[in-house]
Protein backbone atom coordinates (compact mmCIF):
# COMPACT_ATOMS: atom_id res chain seq x y z
CA UNK A 1 0.00 0.00 0.00
CA UNK A 2 1.44 3.43 -0.93
CA UNK A 3 3.37 5.82 1.62
CA UNK A 4 1.29 8.87 1.05
CA UNK A 5 1.98 12.73 2.40
CA UNK A 6 -0.53 15.02 2.57
CA UNK A 7 -0.47 19.34 2.42
CA UNK A 8 -2.47 21.76 3.41
CA UNK A 9 -4.48 23.59 0.85
CA UNK A 10 -7.14 25.91 0.20
CA UNK A 11 -9.93 26.66 -1.28
CA UNK A 12 -10.11 30.22 -1.95
CA UNK A 13 -13.48 30.97 -2.73
CA UNK A 14 -14.63 29.15 0.37
CA UNK A 15 -11.69 29.68 2.93
CA UNK A 16 -11.52 25.90 3.54
CA UNK A 17 -8.04 23.99 4.19
CA UNK A 18 -8.57 20.42 2.69
CA UNK A 19 -4.98 18.66 1.73
CA UNK A 20 -3.63 17.40 -1.82
CA UNK A 21 -1.52 14.33 -1.26
CA UNK A 22 1.73 13.23 -2.49
CA UNK A 23 2.55 9.24 -3.16
CA UNK A 24 5.87 9.64 -1.50
CA UNK A 25 6.96 5.71 -2.37
CA UNK A 26 10.64 5.87 -4.04
CA UNK A 27 11.22 9.68 -3.29
CA UNK A 28 14.45 9.50 -1.32
CA UNK A 29 15.53 12.78 -0.72
CA UNK A 30 14.40 16.35 -0.72
CA UNK A 31 16.05 19.64 -1.20
CA UNK A 32 15.39 23.21 -1.61
CA UNK A 33 14.98 24.74 -5.04
CA UNK A 34 13.90 27.96 -6.44
CA UNK A 35 12.26 27.93 -3.03
CA UNK A 36 10.44 24.71 -3.90
CA UNK A 37 10.98 21.51 -2.01
CA UNK A 38 12.25 19.11 -4.67
CA UNK A 39 11.41 15.47 -4.26
CA UNK A 40 13.68 12.79 -5.69
CA UNK A 41 12.70 9.88 -6.61
CA UNK A 42 14.59 6.81 -7.37
CA UNK A 43 13.10 6.34 -11.19
CA UNK A 44 14.83 6.78 -14.28
CA UNK A 45 13.80 10.06 -16.13
CA UNK A 46 13.81 10.98 -20.11
CA UNK A 47 17.02 11.20 -20.53
CA UNK A 48 20.43 9.75 -19.55
CA UNK A 49 21.49 10.86 -16.00
CA UNK A 50 18.48 11.96 -14.46
CA UNK A 51 15.55 10.70 -12.60
CA UNK A 52 12.20 11.95 -11.75
CA UNK A 53 11.16 14.29 -9.32
CA UNK A 54 7.94 16.62 -8.06
CA UNK A 55 8.74 20.17 -7.08
CA UNK A 56 6.51 20.86 -4.01
CA UNK A 57 5.45 24.68 -4.03
CA UNK A 58 4.17 26.49 -1.19
CA UNK A 59 2.58 30.13 -0.44
CA UNK A 60 6.12 30.72 1.37
CA UNK A 61 9.33 30.00 -0.01
CA UNK A 62 10.66 26.81 1.56
CA UNK A 63 13.64 26.53 3.03
CA UNK A 64 16.61 24.09 3.08
CA UNK A 65 15.31 23.28 6.93
CA UNK A 66 12.02 22.40 5.27
CA UNK A 67 13.36 20.44 3.23
CA UNK A 68 15.51 18.72 5.00
CA UNK A 69 12.20 18.26 7.54
CA UNK A 70 10.18 16.70 4.28
CA UNK A 71 13.30 14.19 4.19
CA UNK A 72 12.50 13.01 7.35
CA UNK A 73 8.91 12.93 6.95
CA UNK A 74 9.48 10.73 3.35
CA UNK A 75 11.82 8.51 5.51
CA UNK A 76 9.09 7.47 7.75
CA UNK A 77 6.46 7.20 5.68
CA UNK A 78 8.45 4.88 3.56
CA UNK A 79 8.51 2.92 6.99
CA UNK A 80 4.93 2.64 7.41
CA UNK A 81 2.69 1.68 4.22
CA UNK A 82 -0.42 2.98 3.93
CA UNK A 83 0.17 6.19 6.51
CA UNK A 84 -0.40 9.78 5.18
CA UNK A 85 1.02 11.88 7.68
CA UNK A 86 0.10 16.05 7.11
CA UNK A 87 3.19 18.10 6.19
CA UNK A 88 2.87 21.63 7.12
CA UNK A 89 6.15 23.78 6.04
CA UNK A 90 8.30 23.88 8.82
CA UNK A 91 9.40 27.76 8.34
CA UNK A 92 5.78 29.37 7.10
CA UNK A 93 4.19 31.85 9.87
CA UNK A 94 1.75 33.53 7.61
CA UNK A 95 0.29 30.89 5.82
CA UNK A 96 -0.25 27.91 7.51
CA UNK A 97 2.07 25.99 5.66
CA UNK A 98 -0.17 25.88 2.69
CA UNK A 99 0.76 24.98 -0.49
CA UNK A 100 0.62 27.17 -3.57
CA UNK A 101 -3.18 27.38 -5.04
CA UNK A 102 -1.85 27.40 -8.39
CA UNK A 103 1.04 24.71 -9.01
CA UNK A 104 1.34 22.98 -6.25
CA UNK A 105 3.26 19.95 -7.77
CA UNK A 106 5.23 19.98 -10.94
CA UNK A 107 6.44 17.05 -12.61
CA UNK A 108 9.83 17.10 -14.49
CA UNK A 109 13.27 14.90 -15.27
CA UNK A 110 16.15 16.29 -13.64
CA UNK A 111 19.85 15.40 -13.39
CA UNK A 112 20.33 13.20 -10.44
CA UNK A 113 21.49 15.02 -7.80
CA UNK A 114 25.28 14.86 -6.35
CA UNK B 1 -3.56 -7.15 -6.81
CA UNK B 2 -4.30 -3.26 -8.41
CA UNK B 3 -6.18 -0.85 -6.66
CA UNK B 4 -8.81 1.06 -9.14
CA UNK B 5 -10.70 4.30 -9.00
CA UNK B 6 -13.69 4.63 -11.20
CA UNK B 7 -14.32 7.30 -12.97
CA UNK B 8 -17.93 8.75 -13.70
CA UNK B 9 -18.57 9.93 -17.50
CA UNK B 10 -21.13 12.38 -18.35
CA UNK B 11 -21.38 13.72 -22.18
CA UNK B 12 -24.94 14.68 -21.61
CA UNK B 13 -23.74 18.37 -21.63
CA UNK B 14 -20.41 19.73 -23.30
CA UNK B 15 -18.32 23.06 -23.39
CA UNK B 16 -18.21 23.90 -27.03
CA UNK B 17 -15.13 23.53 -28.86
CA UNK B 18 -13.32 26.99 -29.04
CA UNK B 19 -13.12 27.08 -33.03
CA UNK B 20 -15.02 28.43 -35.63
CA UNK B 21 -18.15 26.63 -35.92
CA UNK B 22 -19.25 23.89 -38.68
CA UNK B 23 -21.94 25.03 -39.88
CA UNK B 24 -24.28 27.14 -41.80
CA UNK B 25 -25.37 30.21 -39.23
CA UNK B 26 -29.48 31.49 -40.08
CA UNK B 27 -31.12 34.60 -40.10
CA UNK B 28 -32.67 37.00 -42.38
CA UNK B 29 -30.24 40.10 -41.76
CA UNK B 30 -27.10 41.04 -43.29
CA UNK B 31 -23.68 41.51 -41.80
CA UNK B 32 -22.17 44.34 -41.67
CA UNK B 33 -19.59 46.71 -42.14
CA UNK B 34 -21.30 48.91 -45.34
CA UNK B 35 -17.64 48.88 -46.57
CA UNK B 36 -13.72 48.23 -46.25
CA UNK B 37 -11.90 45.27 -44.40
CA UNK B 38 -14.16 44.07 -41.62
CA UNK B 39 -12.86 42.74 -38.46
CA UNK B 40 -14.11 39.98 -35.69
CA UNK B 41 -17.14 41.56 -33.43
CA UNK B 42 -16.38 41.50 -29.85
CA UNK B 43 -17.16 38.19 -28.33
CA UNK B 44 -21.01 37.79 -27.55
CA UNK B 45 -22.74 35.69 -25.19
CA UNK B 46 -24.81 33.01 -26.68
CA UNK B 47 -28.11 32.61 -25.81
CA UNK B 48 -30.55 29.73 -25.99
CA UNK B 49 -29.36 25.86 -26.50
CA UNK B 50 -29.20 24.05 -23.37
CA UNK B 51 -25.70 25.25 -21.65
CA UNK B 52 -24.86 28.05 -20.59
CA UNK B 53 -21.83 30.56 -20.73
CA UNK B 54 -20.18 30.31 -24.12
CA UNK B 55 -19.24 33.53 -26.38
CA UNK B 56 -18.51 33.75 -30.20
CA UNK B 57 -17.11 36.36 -32.69
CA UNK B 58 -18.31 36.99 -35.59
CA UNK B 59 -16.42 37.99 -39.05
CA UNK B 60 -18.52 39.05 -41.94
CA UNK B 61 -17.96 36.91 -45.32
CA UNK B 62 -16.66 37.71 -48.48
CA UNK B 63 -18.57 40.83 -49.36
CA UNK B 64 -19.74 43.66 -47.28
CA UNK B 65 -23.60 43.55 -46.43
CA UNK B 66 -23.48 39.72 -46.61
CA UNK B 67 -26.28 37.19 -45.84
CA UNK B 68 -25.59 35.98 -42.13
CA UNK B 69 -24.80 32.54 -43.41
CA UNK B 70 -21.76 33.67 -45.07
CA UNK B 71 -20.51 34.85 -41.88
CA UNK B 72 -17.87 33.06 -39.48
CA UNK B 73 -18.22 32.50 -36.08
CA UNK B 74 -15.60 31.28 -33.66
CA UNK B 75 -16.24 30.38 -30.52
CA UNK B 76 -13.94 32.39 -27.58
CA UNK B 77 -15.32 30.99 -24.53
CA UNK B 78 -17.04 26.78 -24.73
CA UNK B 79 -19.23 27.65 -21.78
CA UNK B 80 -20.76 24.39 -20.18
CA UNK B 81 -23.46 22.01 -21.19
CA UNK B 82 -24.36 22.07 -24.98
CA UNK B 83 -25.55 19.31 -26.48
CA UNK B 84 -25.96 18.93 -30.57
CA UNK B 85 -28.89 19.81 -31.85
CA UNK B 86 -29.19 23.10 -29.22
CA UNK B 87 -30.14 26.39 -30.99
CA UNK B 88 -28.23 29.32 -29.85
CA UNK B 89 -28.65 33.00 -30.64
CA UNK B 90 -26.27 35.72 -31.06
CA UNK B 91 -27.91 38.85 -30.45
CA UNK B 92 -28.09 41.95 -33.03
CA UNK B 93 -24.83 43.14 -32.99
CA UNK B 94 -24.21 47.42 -33.61
CA UNK B 95 -22.11 48.72 -36.05
CA UNK B 96 -18.69 50.24 -34.79
CA UNK B 97 -15.81 51.19 -36.97
CA UNK B 98 -15.04 47.80 -39.04
CA UNK B 99 -15.98 45.30 -36.55
CA UNK B 100 -18.39 43.08 -37.88
CA UNK B 101 -21.84 43.92 -36.94
CA UNK B 102 -25.39 42.39 -37.63
CA UNK B 103 -28.97 43.50 -38.40
CA UNK B 104 -30.74 40.08 -37.11
CA UNK B 105 -30.44 37.85 -34.21
CA UNK B 106 -28.39 35.04 -35.61
CA UNK B 107 -29.27 31.72 -34.94
CA UNK B 108 -27.13 28.44 -35.24
CA UNK B 109 -27.79 24.92 -34.48
CA UNK B 110 -25.08 22.73 -33.08
CA UNK B 111 -23.93 20.24 -35.21
CA UNK B 112 -21.87 16.90 -33.60
CA UNK B 113 -18.28 18.49 -35.02
CA UNK B 114 -19.24 21.40 -32.99
CA UNK B 115 -18.47 20.03 -29.96
CA UNK B 116 -15.35 18.34 -28.12
CA UNK B 117 -14.90 14.29 -28.35
CA UNK B 118 -16.05 12.42 -25.22
CA UNK B 119 -15.56 9.26 -23.82
CA UNK B 120 -17.91 6.57 -24.95
CA UNK B 121 -18.23 4.45 -21.40
CA UNK B 122 -20.13 5.08 -18.69
CA UNK B 123 -17.59 5.03 -16.53
CA UNK B 124 -13.19 4.73 -16.91
CA UNK B 125 -11.30 2.51 -14.23
CA UNK B 126 -8.00 4.32 -13.25
CA UNK B 127 -5.41 2.17 -11.61
CA UNK B 128 -3.82 4.72 -9.03
CA UNK B 129 -0.46 2.58 -8.34
CA UNK B 130 1.99 4.50 -9.68
CA UNK B 131 0.26 7.92 -9.45
CA UNK B 132 2.02 10.21 -7.93
CA UNK B 133 -0.08 13.31 -7.03
CA UNK B 134 -2.32 15.49 -8.66
CA UNK B 135 -1.33 18.12 -11.13
CA UNK B 136 -3.72 21.60 -10.79
CA UNK B 137 -5.13 23.35 -13.80
CA UNK B 138 -6.72 26.91 -13.05
CA UNK B 139 -8.91 27.32 -15.80
CA UNK B 140 -10.77 24.46 -13.99
CA UNK B 141 -11.14 22.63 -18.09
CA UNK B 142 -9.54 19.61 -17.14
CA UNK B 143 -7.23 18.20 -14.58
CA UNK B 144 -4.15 15.99 -14.46
CA UNK B 145 -2.91 13.36 -12.54
CA UNK B 146 0.92 12.87 -12.51
CA UNK B 147 2.27 8.92 -12.89
CA UNK B 148 5.85 7.70 -11.77
CA UNK B 149 7.28 5.99 -14.68
CA UNK B 150 10.02 5.28 -15.78
CA UNK B 151 11.84 7.11 -18.70
CA UNK B 152 8.55 9.49 -19.58
CA UNK B 153 6.60 12.16 -18.03
CA UNK B 154 3.58 10.48 -18.17
CA UNK B 155 -0.48 11.46 -17.05
CA UNK B 156 -4.10 11.07 -17.29
CA UNK B 157 -5.98 14.28 -18.11
CA UNK B 158 -9.08 13.95 -17.18
CA UNK B 159 -11.22 16.69 -19.56
CA UNK B 160 -14.28 18.34 -17.96
CA UNK B 161 -17.72 20.50 -18.14
CA UNK B 162 -18.48 22.86 -15.53
CA UNK B 163 -14.71 23.47 -14.17
CA UNK B 164 -14.09 27.22 -14.18
CA UNK B 165 -11.14 29.50 -12.14
CA UNK B 166 -13.58 29.84 -9.42
CA UNK B 167 -13.73 25.89 -8.61
CA UNK B 168 -10.41 24.49 -9.79
CA UNK B 169 -8.99 24.33 -6.38
CA UNK B 170 -12.34 22.06 -4.83
CA UNK B 171 -11.95 19.85 -8.10
CA UNK B 172 -8.08 19.22 -7.11
CA UNK B 173 -9.26 18.20 -4.04
CA UNK B 174 -12.09 15.87 -4.82
CA UNK B 175 -9.78 14.09 -7.28
CA UNK B 176 -7.20 13.46 -4.76
CA UNK B 177 -9.62 12.46 -2.38
CA UNK B 178 -10.78 9.88 -4.58
CA UNK B 179 -7.13 8.78 -5.86
CA UNK B 180 -6.13 8.91 -2.06
CA UNK B 181 -8.91 6.38 -1.05
CA UNK B 182 -8.37 3.96 -4.01
CA UNK B 183 -4.81 3.68 -2.82
CA UNK B 184 -5.18 3.46 1.04
CA UNK B 185 -8.56 0.86 0.44
CA UNK B 186 -7.48 -2.59 -0.79
CA UNK B 187 -9.82 -4.87 -2.79
CA UNK B 188 -11.94 -1.53 -3.18
CA UNK B 189 -12.90 0.45 -6.11
CA UNK B 190 -14.25 3.92 -4.82
CA UNK B 191 -15.91 6.28 -6.97
CA UNK B 192 -14.50 9.86 -8.13
CA UNK B 193 -17.17 12.46 -7.34
CA UNK B 194 -16.95 16.07 -8.77
CA UNK B 195 -18.14 19.35 -7.33
CA UNK B 196 -21.44 20.30 -8.05
CA UNK B 197 -22.06 20.97 -11.54
CA UNK B 198 -19.12 19.60 -12.54
CA UNK B 199 -18.47 16.41 -14.67
CA UNK B 200 -16.23 14.56 -16.66
CA UNK B 201 -16.66 13.79 -20.03
CA UNK B 202 -13.21 12.29 -21.35
CA UNK B 203 -10.18 10.70 -20.23
CA UNK B 204 -6.28 10.70 -21.80
CA UNK B 205 -3.07 8.75 -21.19
CA UNK B 206 -0.48 10.94 -22.66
Amino acid sequence: MASLIKFPYLQSNTDLTSNLTLNVDGAYRCEAVSNNIRVYYNIIGSSAGEIIAIDVDFKTDATSADAAALELMVKAAAQAPGSCELFVLPSDITNDGELATNTPFAMSSVAEPS
Amino acid sequence: MSNYVIIPIDASGLPLATSALSGTATGGGTVGPASGTATASDAQDLGGGSGSGAKATVLQGAANNAAIASATITITDGGQGYKEGDVVTIPIIAASGQKTSTTAVVSYTILAADLPTADSQAEELLPVEDVACVDVVTSGASIDILLKQASALKKWTLTLNGGSGDNYEDIAIHVNDAIQKAMQAENKQPIMTFPIGVSCYDIVLS
